[in-house]
């Protein structure tokens, strides 16, 4: 099974933009999800589950986010967007996102990212959280990642791989 | 206690309720909770006292239990019996040399044979001394692989860790078994059984596993789970000498490999704080057994790089187990061993130091005289239980001697083998824990946030503690110059009592990764990925084809140069160990063996897993496959 992604950058709009924000980058960028379980706390190891995707694209300083999730093990309740070290890292919350479901459902947001938190996105340090009734402190979590190709399971990828930068290397 | 110690019966309470059983946690009652709790406590050293635990009682575990099992339930285990002799075996609790037979036709190996291995054999952990684990055999193709078929199988005693690698002389296969600690000849063209030696003793494996045996003139090396490291004669199973490596009951033989006429040891679970000992490499003369000569890896007071310990005592440092082969270059005579961390294995453990030496380092000793030539540091003041102690693959760039290798954190190393000189570093799996990299130097800095960690504080690690890469060995392929790398992609929240596991950020949930590098380039040519992790080491072949094993019982032959399966079938249990390919009359076949207690690789992401993969706990075993004309039997 080939489960091939990739997200083309939107040129449209790019006339508009520069009118109105001439700082900004004169494409969208785009930045994809995989929403995962965090057992953030030795008790919530049995009560993770759950699974989703997601797709932000930050137009001028404003980022919009659109994703799903299954699975979970308790309806959710609330959902974020967080700034953190990098990926993996647990962070902290500053806006809120937009939730329609259950133990399945939707994640949409809109928000403007002032340059600092510009510059978190670019570095892959920003994130969604998902909380839910059965794990309030954080169920599922996925750091905005810049768009890159992935192969489906077991399908080889020839040449580069996505690996996100954590490391700054000095000479 | 070292976790556990500083936090409470309630948070034990809490962990045992929310996790056990594996597949129906919170099933068992209040009262039988508190019993398992009270027992642990008991079998750390704890008084019963007039307080009955409930899931509320807050006590600090290290002030009531002290970690030593009291002398009654070690005796009652020692007694109890119950699966200590192995299941599934033939022994039927005898020792000694249990088969005899002689081993017809089998040919001394000399030096020049270990330089240039025979192609029909599988004479070395990673067949040869660059530690290529590639085999020159070419009659397994990617045109005839999809006709391989299974040829004979054997059992092993199930128990234990079992990660071993079968050798290959003359059509003759030397497997152990690390639960019994026996050892056993095969016709490996039949899979009928020579000779079988029961060396014992039983079950005293705990944690460690013995994944290498060593072959040079007739004897056959052999490090038994209690330190003993045994030469057998390979034609018969007689014990020609034996020799106690370390008296301290902890330690282990990690790697053994030959060099030179010399047989190079390597110890591990030397790691303890209450160090009796530390850990070293020792060369021994081969024919007698004759101890000739230790390198410590961990730098006392008063030694090159003593300082970089702090003002740790001596019987506090420990740890830079070498629990893993080393490699070996004969032109140079240069044998190059990874070492693991440094213990207490995180910083806030050790206390105020430095770089721990030789911890997490790179080594390229003399065989002739235990001497350090040079040594790299791969990771100076370890603190996330990230290993940097995997093999050292040899590879020449043109005219450049380079020596490399992946540790835990998933970063390729290339040196360059004549100095040591940093040369090159590249992340191959998603790594958190390293901020900076000095691309001059190969000089690591952490995070800020676990430079600054707490006792019982946790961090957030990428890889976990699983790696990355770990002792599932790689496989370089001179004609494409790939090094064929099996990876694991799961993080950790690590240092604050049970480790818990996550997803890696961009694999999508897959745990396992295979992954070709270029190894002048140091770029990936292809990659997939899957669910579950690989549990075996890579080989790979002249006939263009590799082999892997994984967590959920799949074999599989794919094709070096894409990485596409051409090949798979299921096995009874995990494939884990280390695959070998070798020829008999003309046939070339394939071994792997199974075992399901692989470690860090295979009991980490199996926290993920529970509920979805089902493996049986018995199975230990090898499985011998061959084409269709190979017909042996």
């Amino acid at each position: 099974m080939i489960d091939r992604i990739r997200h083309v950058g939107c040129l449209g709009g790019v006339a508009g933009m520069l009118l109105l924000a001439p700082n900004v980058l004169s494409a969208a960028e785009k930045y994809q999800v995989y929403l995962s379980a965090m057992p953030y706390l030795d008790a919530n190891q049995p009560l993770m589950s759950g699974k989703g995707t997601a797709t932000a694209t930050l137009d001028g300083d404003t980022l919009s986010i659109s994703g799903s999730f299954a699975g979970l093990s308790g309806p959710a309740t609330n959902a974020h967007l967080s700034l953190s070290r990098g990926p993996g890292i647990p962070g902290t919350p500053f806006a809120d996102l937009t939730l329609t479901g259950g133990t399945a459902g939707k994640v949409t947001g809109q928000t403007k990212l002032d340059p600092s938190q510009l510059v978190a996105l670019r570095s892959n340090k920003l994130y969604i959280q998902i909380d839910s009734h059965t794990v309030s402190s954080g169920h599922l979590w996925g750091w905005l990642l810049e768009e890159h190709d992935i192969v489906g399971q077991d399908v080889p990828q020839k040449g580069p791989w996505f690996v996100p930068p954590f490391a700054v290397k000095t000479k | 206690m070292d976790s556990w110690g500083i936090r409470t019966t309630q948070e034990l309470f809490s962990l045992i309720r929310t996790t056990m059983p594996p597949d129906n946690p919170n099933s068992l009652g209040t009262d039988t909770y508190a019993q398992i709790v009270a027992f642990l406590l008991k079998a750390n050293g704890a008084q019963s006292g007039s307080t009955a635990i409930t899931p509320n009682t807050t006590v600090p575990i290290a002030s009531i239990a002290s970690g030593e099992m009291p002398a009654a339930l070690i005796a009652s285990a020692d007694a109890g019996g119950g699966g200590r002799a192995g299941r599934g075996g033939r022994g039927g609790g005898r020792s000694g040399l249990t088969v005899t037979g002689t081993a017809k036709n089998y040919s001394a190996i000399t030096e020049d044979m270990l330089a240039r291995p025979p192609d029909a054999d599988w004479l070395m952990h990673y067949r040869n001394y660059s530690g290529w684990s590639y085999s020159p055999l070419n009659q397994i193709t990617p045109r005839n692989v999809g006709g391989l078929q299974l040829k004979w199988a054997w059992p092993l005693e199930d128990g234990m860790r079992q990660q071993i690698t079968p050798l290959v002389h003359d059509g003759v296969m030397f497997l152990s078994t690390n639960m019994t600690n026996t050892v056993q000849a095969l016709d490996a063209r039949t899979g009928d059984l020579i000779w079988e030696h029961r060396l014992g003793p039983i079950g005293t494996a705990g944690q460690n596993a013995t994944r290498t045996m060593a072959l040079f003139g007739n004897l056959l090396f052999y490090p038994a789970t209690d330190a003993t490291l045994y030469a057998l004669d390979a034609r018969s199973g007689n014990v020609v000498w034996k020799n106690k490596v370390s008296e301290n009951p902890d330690d282990k033989i990690g790697g053994i490999m030959m060099a030179k006429n010399k047989l190079l040891v390597g110890l591990t679970r030397c790691n303890e704080l209450d160090v009796r000992d530390h850990c070293f490499i020792a060369g021994y003369e081969a024919s007698t057994g004759t101890l000739l000569w230790k390198f410590y890896t961990v730098a006392r007071k008063g030694m090159p790089g003593g300082d970089t310990w702090g003002d740790l005592p001596d019987d506090r440092r420990s740890g830079a187990d070498a629990w893993i082969a080393g490699t070996y270059d004969p032109q140079l005579n240069l044998a190059f061993w990874g070492t693991g961390q440094a213990k207490g294995s995180s910083r806030d453990q050790r206390g105020p130091g430095g770089d721990a030496l030789y911890s997490n380092t790179t080594l390229a000793l003399d065989p002739d005289t235990g001497k350090l030539k040079w040594f790299f540091q791969n990771a100076p003041g370890e603190t996330l239980d990230l290993d940097e102690v995997f093999e050292r693959v040899l590879i020449d760039h043109g005219a450049q001697k380079t020596v490399m290798t992946v540790g835990k954190s998933g970063l390729m190393w290339k040196l360059d083998r004549v100095t040591g000189k940093f040369l090159d570093v590249t992340e191959t799996v998603f790594q958190n824990v390293w901020a900076a990299i000095d691309m001059k130097t190969g000089r690591t800095t952490y995070r800020d946030d676990i430079l600054e960690k707490k006792p019982g504080q946790a961090v957030a690690s990428c890889p976990s503690p699983s790696g990355g890469h770990n002792w599932q060995a790689t496989s370089y392929d001179p004609v494409n110059d790939f090094l064929l790398l099996p990876l694991s992609q799961n993080c950790v929240m690590y240092g604050g009592g049970p480790q818990m596991f996550y997803e890696m950020p961009g694999t999508d949930g897959n745990l396992g990764r295979l992954s070709a590098y270029e190894t002048d380039t140091m770029r990936p040519v292809w990659s997939f990925q899957q669910r579950t992790p690989f549990l075996t080491g890579v080989i790979s072949t002249a006939g263009g084809v590799g082999f892997v094993g994984d967590f959920n019982r799949t074999f599989r032959a794919f094709e070096v140069k894409t990485g596409k399966t051409l090949w798979e079938t299921r096995l009874p249990t995990t494939a884990a160990g280390y695959p070998v390919t070798f020829s008999v009359g003309g046939d070339q076949f394939v071994a792997v063996p199974t075992g399901y207690n692989g470690g860090s690789p295979q009991g980490k992401p199996n926290t993920m897993l529970r509920g979805e993969i089902e493996r049986p706990s018995i199975g230990h075993g090898v499985y011998v496959f061959g084409l269709p004309k190979a017909v042996g039997q």
